[in-house]
């Protein structure tokens, strides 16, 4: 269908990576700024063997002894988990001891990190990974589906679309190729970034994949049923915008929902959009989902089928014409003005 | 042989309503296999809605449309494989070459025509590697009228086609019309060039205000909303309007002294008369005959301008 002409107008491509775009860097910048750059960690390792003396070192933490000057973290070992205090006053750049505690074969939940004033802290790259790979998605449906099928409609091509054989289920079905392809781009880099930072347990292709497929064929069902009727691609086009950012805050990529009150967290969670990004962030950083994987997926697929059938059945070639309220009354008014 | 007395589409008492406004007042409309037939109509008239309903993009608010047999709003099917539409704008895809968009649509029908040949009778051919967003506004035209007949359809329903072609183009654009003619197949287009209407239509229908205003063969309306013709001829002498009205010239009659010759000019209804007269008397020894019959433009625009509130229920004279 459209497909060659989405991947040959780079413009197309841009603005449907574009908020994924930012929201990366953003995250990224995040991390930089609270994990990476700082003072080198020179840690004091206690219970530890030598492997993971090895990996710390490997990963770039300086070893020294209690008492040493210049030290600002102190890493415990005990009962196959990790405790790490870093000095509140001093505070080093941790990512080091993560990826040589991830490298000695410690569970991305085994590990704990505070600081010497009692704050614990938290990798903002790996927090938000699933919120970032959800709306990746959420653009290519919304910014990237929704506002061009408008267009279509608004500049007649959708119109003459209506009357060729061309049916309208086939005709939504094939926005899906390209649109998936496109979605592939930051599901890889997730992915990636996740494989780097070794947040992962083992790469769980099976999860991935399902709460990819999922995920994607229900924000992409989600951004046809958008396309239904609209007519107006300005209009359509700030409302997917708002919609996307939106979607960011209430998947908790702006403020932890921990921080939100109960009412605003069960409201967050209801949302579709909020299943995907938890499920990624799962699959993606072992985070504990508030709903077991299998069933946010189930929600994910039910919510798919029920927006595509939606989707055929709504969508409309030609929304040019105003509808009739009370047809029967008009219908009569005509009759007798002739 | 083609059947030209079938009737491929009836549209009968034909209203449509947007909101408070009445678009259509009851039009009734009959196609004929193999014909083509012409709207013609101010701006607003209501031939582009008409064109819709018949081609099942917009419900009628009353009155019916038949299409085939069938009915265009709710057996889409049935139509869309034997009608073709060609719309008075679209954007096409921007970045995919002429031939790609060609066999994009072709792809929608069961037995499409080939690419090349379609690309070949709109005059595309050398065009086909070029990219849509590269077209002239002729080429992308053609390009439209290319993928309405790609699916090799009964009727063709043309949108104003030979808006801002080229002269060139527009002959190319009847050659196009009456390719679809000679194959059997009846088109229906709206036009406000009253030359193609003239040339190509073998019936029309003028609408005004949502209704048939008018309706037959171009000649036939000619005759019949044109009564006047114009008989203009050369005396060899000085004559006066008196002179020529005591032969038995009826009409409005004007004279002018050109030297020593007098040019003069019959305004009547009856020219075979006034030539007649002119012919047969000796005294007169007039040259330059020269009789011009009403157009199918002074029809248009003295029905436009007349107030369609005058004229029947069904336009018809």
């Amino acid at each position: 269908m459209s497909g060659k002409d989405v991947l040959r107008n780079p413009l197309t491509g841009f603005s449907m990576l574009f908020m994924f775009a930012t929201i990366l860097v953003i995250y990224v910048s995040m991390w930089l700024s609270f994990t990476v750059l700082g003072l080198t960690p020179s840690a004091v390792v206690t219970s530890a063997g030598a492997p993971v003396m090895d990996a710390l070192d490997s990963a770039g933490v300086a070893l020294v002894d209690v008492g040493a000057e210049g030290r600002n973290a102190e890493i415990t070992v005990h009962d196959g988990r990790v405790y790490v205090l870093l000095d509140a006053s001093n505070q080093p750049a941790w990512n080091p001891i993560w990826i040589g505690l991830r490298d000695a074969g410690f569970a991305a939940d085994a590990i704990t990190v505070v600081d010497s004033d009692g704050d614990v802290k938290l990798d903002p790259l790996r927090a938000n990974l699933g919120v970032a790979a959800m709306l990746g998605i959420a653009s290519i449906a919304f910014i990237g589906t929704t506002v061009p099928l408008v267009a279509m409609r608004e500049r007649g091509l959708l119109r003459l679309f209506g009357t060729t054989p061309l049916r309208r289920s086939t005709f939504l079905l094939a926005q899906l190729p390209a649109r998936v392809l496109v979605a592939v781009v930051p599901i890889t880099l997730t992915v990636t970034i996740a494989v780097w930072q070794r947040y992962l347990d083992g790469l769980d292709v099976l999860g991935l994949g399902v709460t990819f497929l999922l995920g994607t064929a229900m924000l992409l069902s989600f951004g046809l049923v958008f396309a239904a009727r609209s007519r107006n691609a300005e209009a359509t086009q700030q409302s997917m915008v708002m919609l996307t950012i939106m979607l960011v805050f209430a998947s908790g990529g702006l403020l932890p929902a921990s921080i939100l009150p109960a009412v605003i967290q069960i409201a967050m969670n209801c949302l579709p959009t909020t299943w995907l990004a938890t499920a990624a962030s799962a699959t993606l950083t072992g985070s504990e989902p508030f709903f077991p994987l299998t069933v946010l997926w189930a929600l994910m697929a039910v919510t798919a089928a029920c927006a595509a059938g939606m989707a055929a059945r709504l969508f409309e070639w030609d929304q040019s014409e105003p509808r009739r309220r009370q047809p029967t009354i008009r219908r009569e008014k005509v009759q007798a003005q002739l | 042989m083609i059947d030209r007395t079938s009737d491929v589409i009836v549209v009968n008492k034909l209203c449509k309503v947007y909101g408070t406004q009445n678009v259509l007042r009851g039009i009734d409309l009959t196609l004929r296999r193999g014909e083509v037939f012409g709207l013609l109509g101010p701006n607003g008239a209501g031939k582009t809605t008409t064109l819709e309903t018949i081609v099942g993009l917009r419900q009628p608010t009353s009155g019916t449309v038949t299409v085939l047999g069938f009915d265009p709003a709710k057996d889409r099917r049935e139509i869309t494989e034997r009608m073709a539409v060609q719309p008075q704008a679209a954007a096409l895809f921007p970045t995919l070459t002429v031939w790609e968009t060609v066999q994009l649509f072709a792809s929608f029908y069961t037995a499409p025509r080939e690419t090349a040949d379609i690309l070949r009778e709109v005059g595309l051919e050398q065009a086909h590697q070029m990219r849509v967003k590269h077209l002239s506004g002729g080429q992308e035209r053609r390009l439209l009228i290319g993928i309405a007949l790609i699916g090799n359809p009964e009727i063709l329903v043309l949108d104003e086609p030979s808006a801002g072609l080229n002269p060139s183009a527009r002959r190319k654009l009847w050659d196009i019309i009456e390719g679809q003619r000679k194959r059997g197949g009846t088109v229906l287009l709206s036009t406000h060039h009253m030359d193609e209407a003239t040339q190509m239509c073998d019936r029309l229908a003028i609408i005004v205000d949502g209704r048939v205003a008018a309706e037959g063969e171009p000649e036939e309306l000619i005759r019949q909303y044109s009564a006047t013709a114009t008989v203009t001829f050369t005396v060899p002498r000085p004559v006066t309007s008196t002179d020529l009205a005591e032969l038995g010239l009826v009409g409005n009659i004007t004279t002018t002294q050109i030297g020593a010759e007098t040019h003069a000019r019959v305004v009547t209804e009856d020219p075979d008369t006034i030539l007649r007269k002119i012919t047969f008397s000796p005294r007169l020894d007039a040259h330059d005959y020269r009789v011009q019959r009403g157009s199918l433009e002074d029809v248009f625009l003295d029905i436009s301008n007349s107030n369609p509130s005058t004229k029947s229920s069904t336009g018809r004279p």
